[in-house]
């Protein structure tokens, strides 16, 4: 920085570089600088001849303006002080020490009190006469300056040349004044004067404006480049469009949001604003954005050479973020209070970091950090102290603490929670308490008292008296940690272990934490990395190698290395990139190098530059890095101000806690610890939520984030909410949290993981290292619990895992050993994350994530819940998660999921879990709106109706095509009325049930419409079906009437009603008239019963209205016709699926081909193609594959115009091969229940597919909903029941009213009085609106397009004689096949003939019931809740695991390896070593063992990978014979591969065995 | 083996105007159209009350016209 001139000197220079300058420009006049200089030149001869020496004060009582300024220099000049004395108000009491007053009043008294006053006016004639040359010489720099009194305190403060020069210099530094810069200085004399004279410094042109009206008129007139003025005045200034200066600087910190936008609307590029003590002072500054929200004011970044301090009060530094007092030292602090001795020692203080003897100026502004150096103000001095998190609502009344130890505790809570009085009573987080202060405070009364507080003896003991009654009951201490000798191998640390494990398997950036810091611009990069060595001299952890000795991990501590420190420039997506190359570089853990950093700038962030310090883990914590950042700033302080740093006591390092730990953890109380956490986390399952992508095998650190914010409203009734329970923000948000993952999984034992500090012991305040530790929250929620009962269950839960977390998480995965399982984290797979702000710093916040999120794309869980507060007192929350299972639009909705749960539980914390509304108006509107198929008006008429209609347009028209047989529609017709005459003749009405036994063939259909005709309703049956189920459904279905032929009777044996023989009874039906009867055609009429397998072993009966048929077929003819043909029947009618084949031709004057009875699937296509091509073909996708087999390309597509899928799930591979035969826009997915009258939905397959065929969405007059178990609607994505509401919902089931009543239910979302029919379908909606399938909620199941309930085979299988118990599965092969599988639990009789079983079921069921293969088993598994447990049935093929030994060499190394480790007698090839009770450490013995045994690099991952015998010796051998590839033929010839050890030559004689 | 699943939430048995009966749990607002016959208790409870009482499921408008039209003729 160029040398400055002194006060006494300042306008001289400006007026030797430009004399005829305009130096001033006041309402009267203008004062170029040579005037401005002889004036003051000649005022200082004055001064010194009256007597005025340097150190003297002269009161200036002047108006602001050019007369004003001249003065002031004048004294300035004469080395005195200046006291500006307003000019409309009467000289009131003088200080003593004012020797001279200099004013403009012709009446004056020539004294007042001791002072001497002149009037300048009479004065001029006199100056006049007086050289204007220098006189005397400058003043000290500690002689006073400037007596800045302040009429809103009565204080003067007294400040220095030197501070005056510093104010006046850094003004025309920092806004960069200039010769052509015009000044506006509003306001009295005594409001901030510095502005004004900065302005002279800089030999600018000042405009004092006293009278704040004129302010607009005069900015404007003036053309001003600058504008000063207190923030009331430039709130009131009201400035023309286009007349604002540059730059407007507020002077005082608090310029009002309307002001600023004002300004920047009337044309200010700049607003800056400055802190002020006493109104003269200026210590901080800072640009305003008028945008900014927020509940406290900002005051900037320090001004260059005043350090400010916030300190707590103790006079201790805090961290950013931590409410503190604030001091300014250096040339901020001032040079005391004038005729204040009291004030001046009350408020200058020795200067706790800085210059020997220095003060500082306590201002006692309440104030805090932010992580990116910018100080804000949280009360202003003298205020009350407000504490910042407690909201003492319905406090208890005050009881004084009268015991030392409730004194104790009332002290501390009250230093804590800086609240000033804590009573007896008071409640710790009624006071705004919060768990992880918890931690804090046991830490605390564990120092002042001497006693070891148990944590959860804490959390149960929540006020002052109940904890003071802890103290006076607690056990003696136990040791601390101390430090340990370092001339030993040193353990690491549970938590070093498990990173260093994972990282040696498997390097990933997930192991890397950030530290970033925003600098000042001009700190050097030298500086940075002074600063950053230092930190690792202060903190072994930063320079520890990690290195396995015998098998087991130790820590070295090694000399710092020299940190490896880049600097960069760049624009923000450059810098971003860089750091993102720095997150995902790894580190050595051998080698000693933890760290590394990177110094940036880039103009997006101004002046300032960033610092990316990244270090492993293994080193660090989020603690860890608040007390590095602290460090640093404190480091960076010193040097820059060229003092030695004054840095806290680090008493122990991270080695002597993993020494104490070890200790710790050896004691008998981790058998309490563990007991604890084994019975807390039994039965543990990994929560599944639902996913866009299947799981991968092996967990993809790979995630990104989705951020939200917490409205300030929300957060409060949070709060609010929580502290009305006793419960912690944390508390509330993670059964908030809970919730929305139980409603999204449908598991309701939800298991969600914590950080927390690990930092139990205060000796490890100030260490660097990992001790993080993660806390398993097992919420064990309910739907049926109230929030606030949730709340209570996960306070306790919380309590008590706080209380247990001295136990380390490694530990409690080595311990309880959870299935291994690659593809997820151990113990929990959701983790939560609270930052209150107050413990732990070093964390980015909002305006870092720019930087940090696109750098550092990691998910150390599939799903972390951030949220934190910000420094500007809102809180904000992020997800981070994998984006190998998620899309970040899911991810979105679960925010938006988790704030809408928040504002309902807030809102009614009565409501249950299952209850509340977790979704928007507007989503559910979406989820309605996508339910909601077409509304189509047909014209009421039935299927027959319809049928007719065709009869009278074409009736000589081919209807039906059965081999060689062709009936017209008017033969079908003639045939259908003389068959209904027949039945009607028998008996048969509205509503009467005719059984139908016919095999496919030209009298099929005339048979079905005679039924309709009689106003009847058919019962379709397969003469294929065993004789015993036909009897049950004739007689469940009380057919008074058969309609069947002498060769199908044997079919139907036993029936008891009246047949009807079509070839027998030809002649009695064809008697009958040809015109049709009379019939009511009542569309509520039944059309037909179809039977469907039932759970209880007895089918039901599905009663099918016309309204229903008639609705589903409409819909066919009008979508799924064109073209030519009419479509093949080739199915059994028993079922509903071929319906649509059948009658959608006959209503649309086509052909319907009956395909013959004794249809050989084998030749499916080549009798299909016969009949095409077809309008459409409906069929299961059992058919479809056929197809794919039998036809070619072109056969496919020669088929039919439209291929209609349904019966089954619509496999991907199958789709896409028929989607390329067919091209688009001709196959479609169909989906619907025989409940709902054919079909529901359907999904049109036009692009290539991923998964199965989605559902899709609802036919016309169709209403779909996907309902949780509470019958609520659930979100996209979350799994639900399917229900189908509409025009063609069944009656019912015949004769089962109770079935009917529990299946078919109140439609809530309908119009009035309508129901819907509950699919048991378990489905999920996609983000497109359409329904995907996922699985049955039941035992029923699909196979070859057959609906199936396991149940009913279970209920046949248990009714065979020798049979007690049986369980029926799905099985799916390696090649996709499924398979029903009987497991069967016998008499106690004796031993099952297998074959028998097979007969006995054979003659009940039909065969595609009938399981493919049974096993036997002593009794069925069932799970914890009782149901059976299909899981844990034996797998058939596997057959039995017995002990099978070693064969090659190798795996018998390994086995004996394995037997040794483990303490087993002997260890077989199928052995896996996890199962035998290996665990993560013996993993590496035993890696380490093999590597030196067969002599290669052996990684930990191909042990996890590769966890049996065999499997590894196959791993090992494939590992040697690559080493040996690698090798040249001299290599092999030199090395000793094939000499020495047994194994490696076994190994080698396997390879050439096995070529 | 038949799986029971024990749901201990209280029940009503509801039916709407066409008369065709279900069950609708106790503690919510029924759906519009459906009323209660007053009977209350276990899912089972309901569903065998209706087992009882349900013994025509055709529903009522179908009824009244078949019964129109069978005392017509």
């Amino acid at each position: 920085m160029t040398p400055r001139p002194s006060l006494h000197d300042l306008i001289a220079s400006s007026a030797r570089r430009a004399p005829d300058a305009i130096a001033v420009s006041d309402h009267q006049d203008t004062t170029d600088y040579r005037r401005l200089d002889e004036h003051a030149g000649r005022l200082a001869h004055f001064l010194a001849e009256a007597g005025i020496a340097s150190g003297g004060v002269v009161g200036v009582r002047l108006s602001p303006g050019a007369a004003f300024a001249q003065t002031v220099a004048g004294v300035w000049r004469a080395g005195a002080a200046v006291l500006p004395l307003p000019a409309d108000r009467p000289l009131g009491d003088l200080p003593t020490q004012v020797e001279l007053v200099l004013t403009r009043d012709e009446h004056a008294p020539e004294r007042h009190g001791t002072a001497r006053v002149v009037d300048l006016t009479a004065l001029a004639q006199d100056l006049a006469a007086r050289p204007a040359d220098h006189c005397g010489r400058p003043a000290e720099p500690t002689d006073a300056a400037w007596l800045g009194h302040d009429p809103a305190t009565g204080r003067t403060l007294v400040l220095d040349q030197a501070t005056v020069l510093h104010q006046i210099d850094w003004l025309v530094e920092e806004f960069g004044l200039e010769p052509g810069d015009r000044v506006l200085c509003a306001g009295g004399t005594d409001t901030w004067f510095a502005p004004l004279f900065a302005a002279l410094a800089a030999g600018a042109t000042a405009v004092p404006v006293p009278d704040p009206a004129g302010l607009a008129a005069v900015a404007a007139e003036q053309r001003a480049t600058l504008l000063v003025g207190a923030p009331d005045l430039l709130a009131a200034a009201d400035l023309r469009p286009g007349t604002a200066p540059r730059l407007v600087l507020a002077a005082g910190a608090e310029l009002p949001a309307d002001a600023a936008r004002a300004l920047t609307a009337a044309g200010a590029d700049e607003l800056c604003a400055v802190h002020l003590l006493d109104g003269v002072l200026a210590v901080t500054a800072h640009t305003v954005a008028p945008d900014r929200t927020g509940p406290n004011t900002l005051l900037g970044r320090p001004i260059d050479k005043i350090p400010l301090l916030v300190l707590d009060e103790y006079g201790d530094l805090v961290p950013p973020g931590v409410p503190g007092r604030l001091n300014a030292a250096g040339l901020g602090a001032g040079a005391g209070y004038l005729d204040d001795p009291r004030t001046t020692a009350e408020r200058l203080r020795p200067a706790v970091y800085g210059a020997a003897g220095s003060r500082m100026h306590a201002t006692g502004d309440l104030v805090r950090w932010q992580n990116d150096g910018v100080l804000e103000l949280l009360g202003e001095a003298d205020l009350p102290q407000a504490a910042p998190v407690a909201t003492a609502s319905g406090r208890p009344a005050y009881v004084t603490p009268e015991t030392p130890a409730e004194q104790t505790v009332a002290r501390i809570w009250s230093e804590l929670l800086e609240v000033p009085q804590v009573g007896l009573e008071d409640n710790f987080f009624q006071l705004g308490g919060y768990s992880l202060l918890m931690t804090e405070l046991a830490k605390r009364l564990h120092q002042a008292s001497g006693t070891p507080i148990v944590l959860a003896d804490l959390f149960g003991a929540v006020t002052v008296r109940a904890q003071a009654a802890l103290l006076a009951a607690t056990e003696p201490e136990t040791a601390g940690i101390t430090p340990v000798p370092r001339d030993r191998p040193l353990p690491l640390s549970y938590g070093q272990r498990r990173i260093w494990l994972l990282d040696t398997m498997e390097p990933s950036p997930e192991w890397t934490a950030p530290l970033f810091l925003r600098l000042p611009g001009d700190i050097e990069a030298d500086t940075v990395r002074l600063v950053l060595d230092t930190l690792a001299d202060r903190h072994e952890a930063l320079r520890t190698r990690y290195t396995v000795v015998d098998g087991e991990p130790r820590q070295e501590i090694g000399e710092t290395l020299p940190i490896e420190l880049k600097c960069a420039e760049g624009s923000r997506e450059q810098i971003v990139e860089l750091f993102r190359e720095q997150f995902e570089t790894g580190f050595d853990l051998t080698s000693g190098r933890l760290w590394r950093a990177t110094l940036a700038r880039t103009p997006a962030d101004g002046d300032g530059q960033l610092l990316l310090v990244t270090i492993h883990h293994i080193a660090c914590d989020g603690w860890s890095a608040a007390i590095l950042e602290e460090e640093f700033h404190l480091l960076c302080a010193a040097l820059r101000a060229g003092v030695a740093p004054q840095l806290p006591a680090v008493p122990v390092q991270y080695a002597d806690y993993a020494g104490w730990q070890q200790e710790w953890h050896s004691k008998e109380r981790l058998a309490d610890e563990l007991d604890y956490w084994r019975t807390t986390l039994d039965g543990l399952v990994p929560l599944e939520l639902p996913a866009d992508h299947p799981r991968p095998a092996k967990r993809d650190p790979h995630g990104d984030v989705v951020t939200f914010d917490i409205p300030q409203h929300l957060m409060a009734a949070v709060t609010d909410l929580g502290q009305s329970r006793e419960a912690t923000p944390f508390m509330t948000l993670l059964t908030a949290f809970g919730t929305v993952l139980a409603r999204l999984s449908g598991q309701w034992d939800v298991v969600v993981g914590t950080p927390v500090a690990g930092r139990t012991r205060p000796e490890v305040d100030r260490t660097v290292g990992f001790f993080l530790n993660s806390l398993v929250l097992r919420c064990q929620l309910a739907e049926g619990l109230t929030f606030t009962e949730a709340l209570e269950k996960v306070r306790v839960v919380c309590r008590e895992a706080f209380a247990h977390q001295n136990l380390s998480f490694e530990h409690i995965v080595d311990e309880l050993r959870p299935e291994r399982d690659q593809s997820r984290t151990p113990l929990y797979q959701v983790a939560f994350n609270l930052h209150d702000g107050q413990l732990i710093g070093g964390m980015p916040d909002r305006a870092d994530i720019d930087y940090l999120h696109p750098a550092r794309q990691v998910a150390k869980t599939d799903l972390t819940l951030y949220v934190r507060s910000e420094a500007d007192g809102t809180w904000s929350g992020a997800f981070e998660y994998t984006d190998a299972l998620f899309e970040r639009a899911t991810v979105e909705r679960l925010a938006d999921h988790f704030l809408r749960l928040l504002e309902s539980v807030t809102t009614e914390p009565g409501v249950t879990l299952a209850d509340a509304e977790i979704m928007a108006e507007q989503a559910r509107e979406q989820l309605t709106g996508w339910g909601t198929g077409e509304r189509a008006d047909w014209p009421a008429a039935t299927t027959l109706d319809l049928f007719e209609e065709q009869v009278r347009a074409t009736p000589d028209a081919v209807a039906v095509i059965a081999g060689d047989t062709r009936l017209t529609y008017a033969e079908v017709d003639e045939r259908a009325n003389r068959i209904a005459h027949h039945l009607i003749a028998l008996g048969a009405g509205p509503d009467t049930v005719v059984g139908l036994c016919l095999a496919r063939g030209p009298e099929l259909v005339p048979a079905l419409l005679g039924t309709w005709k009689a106003d009847a309703a058919y019962l379709p049956l397969d003469p294929s079906l065993p004789a015993e189920r036909l009897r049950h459904v004739l007689s469940d279905c009380r057919s008074p009437l058969l309609v069947t032929a002498s060769d199908q009777v044997s079919a139907t044996e036993g029936y008891q009603g009246t047949r009807v023989l079509l070839d027998t009874d030809r002649a009695a039906i064809q008697a009958h008239p040809a015109e049709r009867p009379a019939r009511s055609g009542d569309p509520e009429l039944l059309a037909y019963a179809i039977y469907t397998s039932g759970s209880t072993g007895r089918p039901k009966g599905v009663m099918v209205h016309h309204r229903g048929l008639a609705n589903h077929l409409r819909w066919a003819a009008r979508d799924l016709v064109g073209g030519e043909g009419g479509a093949p029947l080739f199915s059994s009618i028993a079922f509903d699926l071929p319906a649509t084949n059948l009658y959608v031709p006959l209503i649309t004057g086509r052909a319907v081909h009956v395909l013959p009875a004794d249809l050989d699937l084998a030749t499916l296509g080549d009798t299909l193609l016969a009949g095409a091509p077809y309008a459409f073909v409906k069929l299961t996708p059992g058919h479809l594959e056929l197809l794919t087999d039998q036809l070619s390309d072109g056969q496919m597509s020669a088929l039919a115009r439209l291929v209609l899928v349904a019966g089954e799930e619509l496999p991907a591979r199958l789709a896409n091969r028929w989607l390329t035969a067919l091209g688009t826009g001709r196959l479609i997915n169909e989906y619907g229940p025989t409940e709902a009258s054919i079909g529901s939905t359907v999904h049109p397959v036009d692009r290539p597919q991923e998964a199965a065929v989605p559902l899709g969405g609802p036919l016309p007059n169709t209403t779909t909903v996907v309902l949780d178990p509470a019958g609520r609607p659930v979100p996209i994505g979350v799994a639900g029941e399917l229900h189908v509401g509409g025009e063609g919902l069944a009656r019912g089931y015949h004769g089962r009213p109770e079935l009917t009543a529990e299946k078919f239910v109140p439609n809530p979302y309908g119009p009035a009085g309508s129901r819907l029919y509950r699919t048991g379908d378990l489905t999920r909606l996609l983000p497109d609106g359409s329904i995907s399938f996922l699985g049955r909620i039941d035992t029923q199941v699909k196979l070859r397009g057959y609906r199936i309930e396991l149940g009913e085979i279970e209920a046949v299988l248990s009714e065979l004689a020798p049979v007690r118990d049986a369980v029926v599965i799905v099985r799916e092969g390696a090649t996709g096949e499924k398979a029903l599988v009987g497991y069967l639990v016998a008499e106690d009789t004796g031993p099952l003939d297998l074959e028998l079983v097979r007969a006995g079921i054979a003659e009940r069921l039909p065969d595609y019931m009938v399981p493919s293969a049974f096993a036997v088993i002593d009794r069925i598994p069932l799970t914890a809740n009782g149901k059976v447990d299909r899981r844990a049935l034996p797998d058939l093929d596997a057959g039995d695991a017995d002990y099978q030994p070693p064969t090659t060499p190798t795996e018998e190394r390994i086995a004996q390896i394995w037997a040794e480790l483990l303490g087993l007698p002997r260890v077989g090839v199928q052995d896996n070593f996890f199962a035998l009770g290996g665990h993560s450490i013996l993993a590496i013995r035993m890696t380490s063992q093999l590597q030196d045994e067969f002599d290669i690099d052996l990684s930990i991952g191909t042990v996890f990978a590769q966890p049996t015998v065999g499997r590894l010796a196959a791993a090992i051998e494939d590992q040697i014979r690559a080493e040996i590839e690698q090798l040249s033929d001299s290599e092999i010839a030199e090395s000793d591969l094939f000499a020495p050890s047994t194994a490696t030559a076994g190994a080698a004689a396997t390879n050439s065995k096995e070529n | 083996m038949a799986e029971q699943i024990v749901d201990e939430q209280t029940y009503l048995v509801v039916l709407n105007d066409e008369e065709q009966y279900s069950i609708w749990w106790a503690d919510r607002a029924l759906p519009d159209g459906w009323r209660t016959d007053g009977t209350s208790g276990t899912k089972q409870e309901c569903l065998t009350r209706i087992g009882e009482v349900w013994t025509d499921m055709r529903p009522l408008s179908l009824r009244t016209r078949m019964a129109a039209t069978a005392a017509a003729n």
